[in-house]
């Protein structure tokens, strides 16, 4: 059941990351964006809010907050740069969650206040190349040696990997896929190039390379053969994160089109007065606003305990085709400036485009989504 | 649609062309967002910078369909020097091939046509885009010369024309019937490319401003009668639709192209009900937009009227062609947001066909007025 109105510490929560989101973000997203640099200054600012670890508990100096101020943070946060949406769902849902889900209280102790306090940046290692993310046909293998295990393979597209200090990374076992913790500086471990991405360019993309890294078993994540359970879940969470960026990309597209319209004249009045601009206008608004609700509907559902992994693959497949058509009519809006840098549209089609294939492409969401409704 | 043999044959040239000497380097020039020059006069020497163009005036003396087929092969592979090759016919040659006289056809016509000079058109505006006829550039006769001032933007291959057919008005008052269609060439005083675009694509083309500081043109520079300009790029811009229309389709031909590759060297795609579907919709919008497309261009060669069919095939083309390359770039997973394949580029360059010559909104207001009388 859909909220009618937030909570007053949720809008409190809205309002800071707004007010952040315009004066610490704004000025710099398009010079980050054209560079693709990883917004170091940026994310240090955001980990002093405390708004690095949202969803760390307050034991392990994290924000402690519910699944649905974590979707209203990163949607304000994607409305200026969905990138540093993408850095903190990382963090987050792909690096925090499956810590809390699934390490020992070692590996939770050690790890989850430096990722709170953004003294660590976490990254999420399972897709390779044309593999894609299919767990079965990875590459990346671990060899059990004594207490040791040696790992070697690669990962590709990566996010946070430019930044990151601890990768959950996920290899082959005789036992089935497994996830690892691995920090940057182990020996045999390298971050090799970072990819000129179409959009999410701000989120360090990179890929990675393992030539026989020596992990203890330490730092395997739950047992071997988890792999599986842990990615999915993980990417339960992402998807929560991601419908969230796309309704922050989707609504700045919106916004930004609704005020070009009332200042651009053409034809001797502001072209909001013409039909053909508001039906793009109230389109945008209609897949938007269906989308948010869907994103709520899937973080109350998350945060009441009951599984939400339908309703988060629902919200991700809707947002982010939200997002896309955003992008596309938000340029369409601007006319020849919207294809030009000078604005920030033609930005929010490419960063939407990314949230739409980033951990799972319309196809892989409606499978997992069809499964769901035949089970029943 | 069942082309004719000698159809067939060109098309196979143009697509030689495309593949083996634009392709390689297509991914390089949107990179390094570099013009490329010796494209240009390879184009200009297989006679294809003014495929409609009498051969009299220094073009290939061929039809509208046999245009709109170079342009789509060279999209294919490229949309910057697709939109480059349909700018410089459609909207630089054009002009002066439907209003300019025998003396300004020799002059100009011929050397564009040839290809041995590059084009450009100024028309639009900082505040002249869909209502191209608010132009704001003045035109002042002052003796035997127009003096022009003002600033046109948006410009394809602005940064490099050396002949510019442009317009501008000789009495703000009279509107559209103020206006007056001219041409200028580089390196007249008073006549600049301002700033070049950093856009989202077709980025191995050139998009810039042209500037106008009283700048004097013998008034013989002008292209027919005064007053006469906004029926003069009323005319341009229609028979510039299907040349843009032709230009989307090739794009999202790519996009398909790259697609049906990806998928084929992919086995687990391959059996994927939903990547069938989404070929198959693909493919099967692509053949609808082309039979749009040659339609149209089948029936100006036959000198009937167009304006209706050319504005269908540019909007259905140009709105289909983004749905088709947004989705390439979604079959391709997550390596399709990289370089590593041309599908992202395919959807960067696709957007502006929404846009150019003419948006969608336009095209369907056009296509409406033709249904519905006034």
């Amino acid at each position: 059941m859909v909220p009618m109105d937030l909570t007053s510490e949720q809008r409190l929560i809205q309002d800071m990351v707004r007010r952040f989101a315009s004066t610490e973000l704004q000025p710099v997203v398009s010079e980050i964006d054209k560079e693709a640099t990883f917004p170091y200054e940026v994310i240090k600012k955001l980990s002093e809010l405390g708004f690095l670890g949202i969803t760390i508990p307050d034991k392990y100096e994290g924000a402690n907050l519910d699944a649905l101020s974590y979707c209203i943070i990163i949607e304000e946060l994607s409305k200026v740069c969905g990138s540093v949406g993408t850095i903190l769902i990382v963090n987050n849902a792909l690096v925090a969650y499956p810590l809390l889900k699934y390490g020992r209280e070692s590996q939770k102790s050690r790890w989850l206040t430096p990722l709170a306090k953004g003294e660590i940046i976490g990254a999420f290692a399972l897709t390779e190349g044309s593999a894609g993310s299919d767990l079965s046909n990875m590459e990346t293998k671990a060899e059990k040696v004594k207490d040791n295990y040696i790992i070697s393979g690669r990962k590709s597209l990566v996010a946070n990997a430019e930044a990151a200090g601890l990768f959950i990374v996920f290899a082959s076992t005789p036992n089935g896929p497994t996830a690892f913790l691995i920090e940057r500086e182990s020996p045999g471990f390298r971050v090799t190039e970072k990819e000129d991405t179409l959009g999410g360019r701000t989120s360090g993309i990179c890929n990675l390379e393992f030539k026989d890294v020596k992990v203890s078993e330490d730092n395997l994540l739950g047992k071997e053969g988890d792999g599986k359970p842990i990615s999915e879940e993980a990417l339960d969470f992402t998807n929560l994160g991601i419908g969230a960026e796309a309704v922050g990309i989707g609504q700045a597209a919106l916004e930004d089109s609704m005020h070009y319209a009332k200042e651009r004249h053409q034809f001797g009045r502001p072209i909001c007065e013409f039909q053909l601009v508001q039906d793009m206008l109230v389109e945008m608004k209609l897949k938007i606003a269906a989308s948010r609700l869907l994103v709520y509907d899937a973080a109350l559902k998350c945060d009441s305990g009951s599984s939400f992994a339908t309703e988060a693959s629902i919200a991700k497949l809707s947002a982010t085709d939200a997002a896309v058509f955003a992008g596309i009519k938000a340029i369409q809006v601007h006319g020849g400036y919207g294809y030009i840098k000078d604005y920030p549209v033609e930005r929010y089609l490419r960063d939407a485009k990314f949230a739409q294939i980033w951990c799972g492409p319309s196809t892989m969401q409606k499978t997992k989504i069809a499964k769901s409704l035949l089970e029943r | 649609m069942i082309l004719s043999e000698s159809h067939r044959k060109f098309r196979e040239k143009v697509r030689d062309f495309a593949q083996n000497e634009v392709a390689p380097i297509s991914k390089k020039l949107d990179k390094e967002a570099k013009f490329s020059w010796e494209l240009f006069h390879r184009m200009g020497e297989l006679d294809l910078l003014g495929i409609p163009i009498p051969k009299k005036y220094g073009g290939a003396g061929l039809d509208t369909l046999s245009y709109a087929i170079a342009v789509e092969e060279v999209g294919r592979v490229c949309g910057s020097n697709g939109i480059v090759l349909a700018a410089h016919t459609s909207l630089a040659c054009y002009p002066i091939y439907i209003a300019g006289n025998e003396e300004q056809k020799k002059k100009w016509l011929i050397p564009l046509a040839r290809g041995e000079k590059a084009g450009a058109f100024g028309l639009t505006e900082p505040d002249a885009g869909s209502d191209a006829a608010a132009t704001k550039t003045t035109a002042k006769l002052v003796g035997d010369k127009y003096v022009i001032n003002g600033t046109k933007r948006f410009i394809t291959s602005g940064y490099i024309g050396e002949i510019v057919p442009f317009v501008a008005t000789e009495d703000p008052l009279k509107r559209h019937h103020g206006i007056s269609a001219f041409v200028v060439e580089k390196g007249t005083p008073g006549f600049s490319p301002g700033r070049d675009e950093d856009k989202l694509g077709l980025k191995g083309s050139y998009t810039s401003e042209l500037i106008f500081e009283d700048c004097a043109i013998p008034k013989e520079n002008r292209l027919g009668a005064s007053g006469e300009g906004f029926k003069i790029f009323m005319q341009t811009l229609d028979g510039g639709r299907i040349s843009i229309g032709a230009l989307a389709l090739g794009i999202a031909q790519g996009a398909l192209d790259a697609s049906i590759k990806y998928v084929r060297e992919h086995q687990s795609l391959k059996k994927s009900q939903f990547i069938q579907g989404f070929i198959a919709d693909m493919a099967t919008q692509i053949e609808a937009a082309r039979g749009l497309i040659y339609d149209a261009a089948i029936l100006k060669d036959r000198g009937l009227p167009v304006t209706k069919e050319s504005a269908m095939a540019k909007l259905y083309a140009s709105e289909i062609g983004m749905w088709v390359c947004s989705q390439a770039v979604e079959l391709h997973g997550e390596e399709g947001l990289t370089s590593k394949y041309p599908v992202e580029r395919f959807m960067r360059d696709e957007k502006l066909m929404e846009i150019g010559e003419g948006t969608s909104e336009i095209q369907r207001i056009v296509i409406a007025k033709q249904i519905l009388g006034r």
